[in-house]
């Protein structure tokens, strides 16, 4: 019976378990790179075989009678991202990114839950303590949120990119907002756009893109003072936005990871205190509060698992529109 | 205090008892900023809701994404700790 209080440790249930150890491929800094799979990643394949299981049958044709079960819950959810959370941030520019911002939301939330599902334990007492680890978070394992992390961070500074050069293209870039006339300012060679309502071609589009990136990355507070002032205040304002750049996708990273694999190992620790009482009285009379207690963590850590993942959506969504719609 | 704290890190012994001790102390230092910026959230947060009963629900919204940000940096500071920890061990 002690197989199951595996959760005396609390560490054991949130850490990865290898399933596979392949070959050891170089050695990166000393620490050997070895291909292996760990019951996470399994996970990982786990969503998204049930991703692709699920919205392709339900949503393929166009249906318009009222829909029911799953279908319904999917559609309200998604529907109330859509218009709720990502149309008032991006915009114009929302039907581009919904899909990355949908799968990326759902996927979060199908590795919350199925890691709110015990899988290991149940896989455990069906084979008597044979198959071990059998389940566990996907999202509970820093690797697959840097992967995410750093999948969003690529996303959001090429779709920049990409935006500014289908701007500079076809002459649209520099239309954002309306300019206050020059002649009210006196400063006309700092106050427009330097190359807006030009028609480049690809290649020219290219080169200047990205120090336009640059240029329009940090807001210019001194834009009507000179250029010295525009510059340096600048270069002042690039460095802590570079800085930002990069430490936002990083708490995106480690929020998901914290709240994930906090939840489990509170839930462990819990469990533990009761494998550590001496008698059976005693492990009865601390069983049952604990027991209790964690029903209520379990479902706060249900509304961890939604909340989570609406906040990577969230916040992903905000980062695309800072870089692709850049406030001036 | 300071002499039950010196011997719960002494439970390990050398050196690495007083770095774990560290450890746990930064973290909870952390979860104890988490703590009182959420509290505050959610206090200016129940505070207008009685105010405008009828933007509970923008308020709710709202609450909980800025609360989901201040954890944010109290988890990074825990798995950091954690992370030192575990290279003492």
């Amino acid at each position: 019976m002690y197989l199951l209080l595996a959760a005396s440790d609390p560490l054991e249930h949130v850490l990865p378990h290898d399933y596979w150890i392949g070959p050891t491929l170089f050695h990166l800094f000393g620490m050997p790179f070895t291909l292996h799979i760990t019951n996470q990643m399994i996970m990982i394949g786990v969503a998204s075989l049930l991703m692709l299981a699920i919205f392709p049958s339900l949503f393929s044709r166009p249906d318009s009678s009222p829909p029911g079960g799953l279908k319904n819950a999917l559609e309200a959810m998604m529907e109330y991202m859509r218009n709720e959370v990502f149309r008032p941030v991006l915009r114009e520019n929302t039907d581009i990114f919904l899909p990355f911002l949908w799968t990326v939301f759902v996927f979060i939330l199908f590795c919350n839950l199925l890691g709110c599902i015990p899988f290991p334990e149940i896989f455990e007492l069906i084979t008597g303590g044979k198959v071990q680890h059998l389940g566990g978070t996907a999202t509970g394992s820093i690797n697959t949120t840097a992967t995410l992390a750093v999948i969003a961070f690529l996303f959001i500074h090429f779709n920049g990119l990409s935006m500014l050069v289908h701007a500079l293209r076809t002459g649209t870039y520099g239309h954002h907002h309306p300019h206050p006339p020059a002649e009210k300012t006196g400063m006309t060679q700092f106050y427009e756009h330097p190359h807006a309502g030009e028609h480049m071609s690809l290649p020219q589009a290219l080169v200047y893109a990205v120090p336009l990136y640059f240029w329009n990355f940090a807001p210019h507070p001194f834009k009507d003072k000179g250029p010295i002032a525009d510059v340096i205040s600048w270069l002042v304002l690039l460095v802590l936005e570079l800085i930002g750049a990069l430490i936002k996708p990083f708490a995106l990273c480690m929020r998901l990871f914290g709240n994930m694999v906090s939840g489990h190992m509170v839930l462990a620790a819990l469990i533990g205190l009761i494998v550590v009482a001496p008698t059976i009285m005693g492990q009865i009379g601390v069983g049952i509060p604990v027991m209790l207690l964690d029903l209520l963590i379990q479902l706060l850590e249900l509304l961890v698992a939604f909340l989570q993942a609406y906040i990577f959506a969230f916040l992903t969504a905000m980062f695309i529109a800072g870089a692709v719609a850049p406030e001036h | 205090m300071s002499s039950l704290l010196m011997t719960l890190a002494q439970t390990i012994p050398g050196e690495k008892g007083m770095a774990i001790a560290g450890a746990a102390i930064g973290m909870g230092v952390a979860v104890l900023g988490a703590g009182i910026g959420i509290g505050r959230i959610g206090g200016q947060a129940v505070e207008g809701i009685a105010r405008q009963p009828e933007a509970a629900g923008k308020i709710q919204v709202n609450m909980l994404i800025a609360a989901a940000l201040v954890e944010g940096v109290a988890f990074t500071a825990v798995v950091f700790s954690y992370l030192l920890a575990g290279k003492v061990l």
